[in-house]
């Protein structure tokens, strides 16, 4: 049997986040409130999307999420590059969980 | 040999042959720097190997080259963070920002590029000051 969208993505963003699934609310920030960036959120989203069968092509990770440390993110110790390090937007789990069950994620 | 002295009157302080040996700047010997250089370098394979091992695990990937990540990634990665993707060892949820993780080879990809410029620092400090040192005995 197939689960609902939304308890699937509460158990995903639960479990990569290691908090319990009564923490997670439609209302919880991904970034801010469960601390899922860079890869681990994509991770997340892959696996969403993945059991879901939504399209995330159109989703650019890049406004929402930061880039995982490179050297390159000694720079970031130089006040100019400082504003490059700071997430974005702000994506919430029940955008996620309306994105599953329209099948697809798109940037806003 | 002519004098420059400091005082006044009778009373002098302080004075410097013109024209002396003795004042004038020792040359650098540059072979002597080389040498030092490299057996300093040598005497810290160890840690110099660590620096760059460090280093290389924190080169910036192109996500378009990572399967996985091409649809939707970040431009760039690194490689721990990568591997992460494959072997998921779960620990403890740790709440550091920046490292922000479940997944320890994450938390060590994010920390990775932080210990390296340590390191770095470190091992430049070190060679530079065995350098000094070879380059002061006689």
């Amino acid at each position: 049997m197939q689960r609902e969208p939304e308890e699937l993505v509460v158990s995903v963003l639960s479990r990569r986040s290691g908090l319990p699934k009564e923490k997670v609310t439609l209302r919880t920030r991904l970034v801010e409130d469960l601390k899922l960036d860079g890869d681990d959120a994509v991770d997340a989203l892959l696996e969403i999307s993945k059991e879901c069968s939504m399209d995330v092509s159109g989703f650019d990770s890049s406004r929402y999420f930061r880039s995982e440390p490179t050297l390159l993110s000694l720079l970031r110790f130089l006040p100019s590059q400082k504003n490059r390090a700071m997430p974005k937007q702000t994506i919430t789990v029940g955008e996620l969980v309306d994105a599953a069950r329209r099948g697809h994620l798109q940037s806003r | 040999m002519g004098w420059n002295c400091l005082g006044i009157y009778d009373f002098e302080f302080y004075c410097v042959a013109v024209s002396a040996p003795s004042n004038a700047p020792t040359p650098i010997n540059w072979k002597k720097v080389g040498s030092c250089l490299v057996d300093s370098t040598l005497n810290h394979y160890g840690l110099s190997a660590l620096t760059a091992g460090s280093g290389a695990l924190a080169i910036p990937i192109s996500k378009s080259l990572v399967p996985p990540f091409r649809m939707i990634g970040e431009p760039t990665t690194n490689l721990l963070s990568v591997l992460g993707h494959y072997v998921e060892i779960n620990v403890p949820r740790i709440t550091i920002d920046g490292l922000a993780s479940t997944n320890l080879l994450r938390i060590a990809g994010r920390a990775n590029p932080y210990v390296a410029g340590a390191l770095l620092a470190v091992d430049v400090g070190m060679i530079s000051y065995d350098t000094y040192q070879c380059y002061q005995k006689p």
